[in-house]
């Protein structure tokens, strides 16, 4: 009997999107759907042993090889750089990387904010790099949460945050003033895994894009 | 790590050993480089070297890596010495990395350099010498990744793919970003671009060789397949094939590779044990035109890989025997002591000691075993504690301890 492969993803209704893919070239999902708070469960037919794990944690197990494939946002890869294989986009969980600012503040174009504006938030890493790239100097705040009450409050001048349909930022009168990149849910494998495991993962990913490309989705790059 | 253990079966000894016994001689090359030699190897890049300033200015840096080092050391004071050159090194290396398992800013690697001799045997050599290695450090379980650098440069060269796009396909293949690879070969006509798509999904046992053919489009990718097919039989020749299978896909983020490259694992160890390959541009960056290939082994990722696999030589070395004489027998004490180093005995002399009990307790608290030479002239009391700490001492001839102490002369 083949070791399981161990699949790290996310717990509760995030996986949901996923579930169905995996439904859809025939892996049983329900193991995935138990309320229960086990976090590990088991797909006994396929070989399959899923870790459920906060979505930001993926990438450190899949990282070290404590899982050999994850389910994980394109955000979080450019925000934590680990080294790990990036096989597939999944298309789910699309949304923009973006910089946004008060509904009322004069600036209109990134290139406008001053010097050492301040700059809330939860990816001080994309952030950094975004503002080093344009040359701004900026002091960088970075938060876990609710990014957006920091320009309201006075407390910065702008915020990088992610935005999927835009209604929370137009809720809380803040205008995007640039998309930084653009994301959406990834397929990630440990390098040596993926070597090791050639032949298990690369056949799941093709099922997988299979599955995605007769959805009839666009080609994302 | 806070343990001690033999120093002749520490790892990287036993790698330098198997280096030895194939014919390769030791050599070792300053800690510190200069910066701008350093460079000249277009190794590891700028941002994980450690530098510093010698008193005159010039800047400095921490060695990152060996090769570079030996093969300024081939073409300059080796430059007169005969074809093929085998040379071997253990040694320290820096990089500024983020620390972390398997990843030391401080690490040590064992390698071999080949130098002078461009024929696919001598890639096999490498390979082989890399099997034996890590066969002879004790580990059980891993397996050896052989691709070549001029299949995927040379296929995008063949397909005329543009400098720009060249580097963002290896950079792409390079981090394993499959969407980002799938993405670039997008801006690549058809036919190109179903070759380039292949490429990362070329691994596996030999017969991947009909398939990387038909991924072939010109003599570049045709030459370095050619090569790597020799290669791959002079490797089976040698009865390494169960060990080594081929990855076409391998592209390394060191810059002076030219041909065959190669990478060992371990199941359940996240990174590579071993790297390596053919080299045949960089003797030359320092005045003579050798051809080279090398393998190099990082020390602490193979005793993790050890440790995983349960097969760390046994670490702790033997005990060793605190000895002690009344005032009449310390002349004799001395030349027993010596006799006793030489019979593979751990010996350490005390000379505070005027009783057996006195000796006893310094021993308990060292860990150590205790001989006694006392009244009985001719004769030595030994302790051991093997029957607990407050047992007493027996009566041995002196000749007799190594035995009994279980000494591996």
């Amino acid at each position: 009997m083949k070791p399981a492969l161990t699949f790290a993803v996310a717990k509760g209704r995030l996986a949901d999107p996923l579930i169905e893919l995996l439904e859809q070239i025939g892996y049983d999902g329900r193991v995935l759907r138990e309320e229960s708070r086990r976090l590990i469960v088991h797909d006994e037919a396929n070989a399959i042993r899923y870790l459920l794990a906060k979505p930001m944690d993926v990438p450190a197990f899949v990282e070290y090889g404590a899982a050999d494939l994850g389910v994980v946002g394109k955000d979080v890869l450019l925000e934590q750089q680990k080294p790990v294989a990036e096989l597939l986009d999944l298309k789910f969980e699309a949304c923009s990387l973006i910089v946004a600012v008060k509904g009322d503040s004069p600036v209109r174009r990134v290139e406008e904010l001053g010097f050492n504006s301040r700059v809330a938030t939860k990816y001080p890493n994309v952030a950094g790099r975004t503002f080093n790239r344009l040359g701004i100097p900026v002091e960088l705040i970075p938060m876990n949460g609710s990014i957006e009450l920091a320009p309201l409050v006075g407390l910065a001048d702008a915020i990088v945050d992610i935005t999927a349909t835009g209604t929370t930022l137009r809720e809380n009168d803040l205008r995007i003033i640039a998309t930084i990149a653009e994301s959406s849910a990834r397929l990630v494998a440990n390098r040596v895994s993926l070597k090791v495991r050639h032949e298990e993962i690369s056949g799941l990913t093709a099922r997988l894009a299979a599955a995605l490309g007769a959805a009839g989705a666009e080609v994302r790059g | 790590q806070g343990t001690f253990s033999p120093v002749s079966q520490l790892p990287g000894a036993r790698l330098a050993g198997t280096f030895e016994g194939w014919g390769y001689d030791p050599v070792a090359t300053p800690t510190f480089e200069y910066a701008d030699v350093v460079a000249l190897g277009a190794g590891v890049d700028d941002g994980r070297l450690f530098r510093l300033f010698d008193r005159e200015g010039n800047t400095l840096a921490l060695r990152p890596e060996m090769t570079t080092a030996i093969a300024r050391l081939a073409a300059t004071r080796l430059g007169a010495q005969a074809r093929p050159l085998r040379l071997f090194y253990l040694a320290n290396v820096f990089r500024y990395d983020e620390p972390q398992q398997g990843r030391d800013r401080e690490f040590s690697q064992a390698g071999a350099e080949l130098i002078g001799d461009a024929a696919p045997t001598a890639d096999a050599e490498i390979v082989a010498l890399a099997v034996a290695a890590l066969a002879d450090a004790g580990l059980r379980d891993y397996r050896l990744d052989i691709g070549h650098h001029g299949f995927f440069h040379g296929l995008m060269q063949d397909l005329g793919v543009d400098e720009p796009l060249q580097n963002e396909l290896h950079d792409a293949l390079l981090e394993r970003n499959l969407v980002a690879y799938a993405g670039l070969c997008a801006a690549v006509p058809q036919a190109g671009r179903e070759r380039l798509l292949a490429v990362p999904d070329l691994m596996g046992d030999q017969s991947l060789f009909a398939a990387a053919q038909r991924v072939v489009a010109g003599p570049r990718s045709q030459a370095a397949l050619d090569n790597l097919r020799a290669v791959y039989a002079a490797t089976a020749a040698a009865g390494d094939a169960d060990k080594v299978r081929l990855d076409l896909s391998m592209v390394k983020a060191l810059g002076y590779y030219t041909g065959m490259v190669l990478e060992g694992y371990a199941p359940g160890i996240g990174f590579t044990l071993c790297s390596g390959g053919r080299y045949d541009g960089l003797v030359q960056r320092f005045g003579r035109n050798d051809p080279a290939v090398g393998v190099s082994l990082g020390v602490e990722r193979l005793m993790l890989a050890l440790a995983r696999q349960g097969a760390l030589p046994d670490a702790a070395p033997a005990a060793p025997v605190l000895v002690d004489a009344d005032a009449s027998r310390r002349p004799e004490a001395r030349a027993l002591v010596q006799r006793w180093r030489e019979a593979g005995l751990r010996v350490i002399a005390a000379g505070q000691h005027s009783d057996e009990a006195s000796l006893r307790a310094a021993a308990r608290r060292l860990g150590a075993t205790a001989a006694y030479l006392g009244a009985e002239a001719g004769r030595v009391r030994l302790w051991t504690g093997a029957a607990g700490a407050a047992s007493g001492f027996e009566t041995v001839a002196a000749e007799s301890l190594p035995a009994r102490l279980g000494a591996k002369p």
